[in-house]
């Protein structure tokens, strides 16, 4: 009966969601049963106070998904430094082992996530050709140099050892785990997704901003010796 | 022509190895001494005008706390989470024997271009598109605070 009930929220949910009403009211059945609304907002409009964990509710347009499926069955930590938010933060807040489910749990919370967009997300800027090997020397530098964006967030070195500043998310398997429309959006407008960002506003060229875009997205954990 | 290709390929690489040992967050300490005093002429008045009217108000305290302390620390003192996977130490803004050997305009332009546009580490991240030039001479005035001191 309950395995039932579980899988008729779920049929709503995906039937309902690119139709009648906003994803939220039924998408939310499985993942509040499993406690995520605790700590994540699944809706814009769910309340502004006592955040606890990343905001959600554009996943779709954030994450790829079999990064989704995979990280909420064997959990990898993200933020090394703590979620900018808690309180705790700034003296060194370690982030706790993140709860995980079972396959397919992750699996249909996986759908539910993908389903939640911002409306007007532009798709199609950051297409799938890897940065050539000259220019992904180029984009390094201006990574690690010109922007200083390590001193804040990690990536893999030339020896293929993560390095970098932990106050921002781990990008040493951003590859895998973000899509780069939404990586390009964030450094375009970071208070857009955070509007408690950390982050300096970059004002870089449009060439720059594709080309840092694609050097963190080619960063992957498999590329670690 | 495969012998070309290969010596071409190994002076890219020694290129890279180069720089990136001028890069942000890399492994190896480097020993940083900053460079020693200019001596400048004495600052005009606009500055001092400048000063005057910008005081450091509670938003200055608040936009330092949420941002400047992830490298420099909740007190200044240069010891942020970030301070330890940094190739260079973020400055401690306590220490008076060196913030005096540095105008306000230096600081001013430290914060608001960076520290590659300064001569200084490209750690210490450019903050002019992100705060507008009131606040930025007013974190100018709240490091004088922290370090008890102004330029000599
Ligand atoms: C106790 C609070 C808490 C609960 C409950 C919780 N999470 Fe999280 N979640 C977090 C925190 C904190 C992070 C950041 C982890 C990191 O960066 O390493 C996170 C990260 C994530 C991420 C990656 C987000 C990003 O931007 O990196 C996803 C996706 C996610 N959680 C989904 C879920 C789902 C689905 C559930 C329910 C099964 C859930 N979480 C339950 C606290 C929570
Ligand atoms: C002063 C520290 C700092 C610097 C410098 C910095 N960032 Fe960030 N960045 C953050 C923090 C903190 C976050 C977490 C979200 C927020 O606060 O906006 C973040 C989030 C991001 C995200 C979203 C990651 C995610 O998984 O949610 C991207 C992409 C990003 N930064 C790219 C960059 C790039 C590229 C640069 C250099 C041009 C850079 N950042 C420089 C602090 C920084
Ligand atoms: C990502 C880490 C980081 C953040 C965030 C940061 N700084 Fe820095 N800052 C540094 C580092 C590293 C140095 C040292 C540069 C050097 O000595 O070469 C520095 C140096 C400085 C200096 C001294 C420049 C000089 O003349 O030597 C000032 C002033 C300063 N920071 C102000 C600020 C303020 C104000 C903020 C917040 C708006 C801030 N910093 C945020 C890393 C950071």
């Amino acid at each position: 009966m309950k395995k039932n009930t579980k899988l008729l929220f779920l049929f709503l949910c995906v039937a309902f969601t690119n139709h009648l009403f906003n994803t939220a009211a039924y998408c939310q059945t499985i993942a509040e049963k499993l406690g995520c609304l605790e700590c994540h907002r699944f809706s814009s409009s769910s309340d502004e106070k006592n955040r606890t964990a990343p905001d959600l509710f554009f996943a779709g347009d954030k994450f790829k998904k079999k990064w989704l499926v995979d990280f909420l069955q064997q959990p990898e930590i993200v933020r090394p430094g703590g979620f900018t938010l808690d309180p705790n933060f700034l003296t060194g807040a370690k982030i706790k082992g993140h709860q995980s489910v079972t396959e397919e749990e992750a699996n249909q919370l996986a759908d539910v996530l993908m389903k939640l967009t911002l409306k007007g997300f532009s798709k199609g800027i950051i297409d799938n050709i890897p940065l050539s090997k000259g220019k992904r020397a180029k984009s390094k530098i201006k990574f690690e140099r010109t922007y200083g964006c390590t001193a804040c967030h990690q990536a893999i070195n030339l020896a293929r050892k993560p390095r970098g500043g932990i106050s921002g998310p781990s990008f040493i398997n951003a590859g895998n785990r973000l899509q780069g429309d939404w990586i390009y959006d964030k450094l375009k407008n970071p208070r857009k997704y955070e509007p408690l960002s950390r982050m300096p506003i970059f004002k870089l060229s449009e060439e720059d901003f594709v080309s840092l875009t694609k050097y963190v997205l080619s960063q992957k954990k498999e590329n670690i010796r | 022509m495969k012998k070309l290709k290969n010596s071409i390929l190994q002076i890219i690489l020694a290129i890279i190895v180069i720089l990136a040992l001028y890069a942000c967050g890399q492994s190896q300490k480097e020993e940083h001494t900053p460079s020693p005093p200019i001596t400048k002429a004495p600052p005009e008045p606009i500055i001092q005008e400048k000063l005057v009217s910008h005081p450091v108000t509670k938003k200055t305290r608040q936009t330092y706390q949420w941002y400047c302390t992830q490298c420099h620390g909740v007190k200044g003192k240069g010891d942020g989470i970030n301070s330890p996977h940094v190739t260079v130490p973020p400055r401690n803004h306590t220490k008076a024997s060196y913030l005096e050997t540095r105008s306000d305009q230096e600081l001013f332009d430290a914060i608001s271009e960076g520290g590659l546009k300064i001569g200084r580490a490209p750690c210490m991240p450019s903050w002019g598109n992100t705060f507008d030039k009131e606040t930025i001479w007013s974190l100018v005035r709240y490091i004088r605070e922290l370090c008890k001191c102004e330029a000599v």
